[in-house]
């Protein structure tokens, strides 16, 4: 038995933590959270420190997860957290399904009822949320989040950071570039460059934004 | 335990194939697909033919399932190759949740996450893709393909050959005709005619006339 280190306290964190006690290996699971010390305790799972913190819990915590919201800073603080020599592995939920010919890379994140099917590649930092799913031949790019029931077709690219909101659905073979962010709900039948939201039944361009969307380090927890 | 010939390597043919590894129930599998020779392997499967060759395997695969997309050419080759005395088992992803009260047809797949609810009837040669439910007491006529998590509330009826696309909801007791393509992601809230593609939130028909304007109410009865 090991010890996982979960950063992030927020919403993801406790269903990562709660993932992470479902699978029963380790003997002890807590947090880092830059909401510390103002706030001691999630649920049964202790926060022992802020972020900057983590080099402080490497010998203690062999593993770590990033439960971070924002892509780009998920993916940023899992790679500190790797070049610190933490092990970051990918989590699947008991009650999710991984093809055995699908790849996950280092610290991605299935969900409970999550599915990932034949030869679809995730990359590092994934968050693959509840009920989703990602069919065949599909490329996830590095700290892409597929949200609660987001829906994505067989042979799909998501570049890396993309965000698919809850409920969205990629139509098959679609190519989507880096930090996208497809809105809750929509449906995205054709593909996307770089950077913009897209909202809508079929999808629309809303915003083109050199930054990636909305997603700012402010608004992690 | 017996071999079981998969007819069609494309994606969904992949899918079927790891489905029917996770099941166990099987001594070996391979595939036909008509751009053999060229590619011979599919993952770690044999592509051993086309499909036109398919009588030479009955012998080593007395079963054999259609994982070809299109519903009207995959409906044909089943004929086919029933007559050709292949048997059809109904394949369910040991992780897809099905009611013991329901029925569904030979040659239909339940792929992994799915749920088909108590009183679902679904005919042969169906397709019940990733993640995908279908409600209590629908009605799926032979060769729908209900894609990945697309949700049928209860009651919903479905006409055959008919697609119901990627994340798409279709509202209780909707009746669906048959051949009719629901885009993906579309919200379907009232009765579709024979042979339109309809699209959007709510949907709205983009493309073809209805066949029989007038068939929902027998297809109800018929299915």
């Amino acid at each position: 038995m090991s010890a996982l280190l979960i950063v992030g306290a927020g919403g993801h964190g406790k269903i990562v933590a709660d993932l992470a006690r479902e699978l029963g290996r380790w003997n002890r699971i807590a947090f880092l959270d830059d909401k510390f010390p103002g706030s001691d305790f999630v649920n049964e799972w202790e926060i022992l420190g802020r972020i900057a913190d983590a080099p402080r819990f490497l010998a203690e915590f062999p593993e770590a997860i990033v439960a971070i919201g924002a892509n780009a800073v998920r993916l940023e603080v899992l790679r500190k957290m790797l070049e610190m020599g933490y092990r970051s592995p990918a989590l699947i939920h008991p009650a999710a399904v991984v093809s055995r010919s699908a790849t996950l890379g280092v610290g991605t994140v299935v969900c409970v009822q999550a599915a990932v099917d034949i030869d679809s590649e995730v990359g590092m930092g994934v968050i693959v949320n509840a009920g989703s799913t990602i069919a065949h031949d599909c490329r996830i790019g590095d700290g892409v989040h597929v949200s609660p029931g987001g829906r994505v077709s067989g042979g799909v690219t998501l570049g890396s950071c993309t965000w698919v909101g809850s409920g969205a659905v990629i139509k098959e073979k679609v190519t989507i570039g880096n930090k996208v962010v497809v809105g809750a709900g929509s449906v995205v039948i054709r593909d996307l460059q770089h950077h913009v939201t897209v909202v809508g039944v079929p999808g629309r361009i809303i915003r083109h934004s050199p930054e990636g969307g909305p997603l700012h380090s402010s608004e992690y927890d | 335990m017996v071999g079981l010939l998969i007819v069609g390597a494309g994606g969904h043919g992949k899918v079927v194939a790891d489905l029917v590894q996770a099941s166990g129930h099987w001594s070996h599998l391979s595939f036909l697909d008509d751009t053999y020779p060229k590619p011979d392997q599919v993952g770690p499967w044999q592509v051993v033919g086309r499909t036109g060759d398919s009588c030479f395997f009955l012998e080593r695969h007395p079963a054999a399932i259609i994982a070809i997309g299109n519903n009207q050419l995959r409906m044909e080759m089943q004929k086919r190759l029933e007559e050709e005395g292949f048997r059809f088992p109904t394949l369910v992803h040991p992780h897809a949740s099905v009611s013991s009260f329901c029925d569904i047809g030979a040659g239909s797949v339940v792929c992994t996450q799915a749920a088909v609810v108590i009183g679902a009837q679904i005919g042969v040669g169906s397709i019940i893709n990733t993640g995908a439910s279908v409600g209590h007491d629908c009605r799926l006529a032979d060769g729908v393909h209900v894609a990945p998590g697309a949700r049928l509330a209860g009651g919903v009826s479905v006409g055959e050959g008919s697609w119901i696309g990627i994340g798409a909801t279709i509202r209780e007791g909707v009746a669906i005709g048959r051949r009719v393509v629901v885009g993906a992601g579309s919200t379907i809230l009232q009765d579709v005619p024979d042979g339109v593609t309809i699209v959007g939130s709510p949907g709205r028909i983009i493309h073809g006339e209805a066949l029989e304007r007038t068939l929902i109410p027998s297809m109800r009865t018929n299915l």
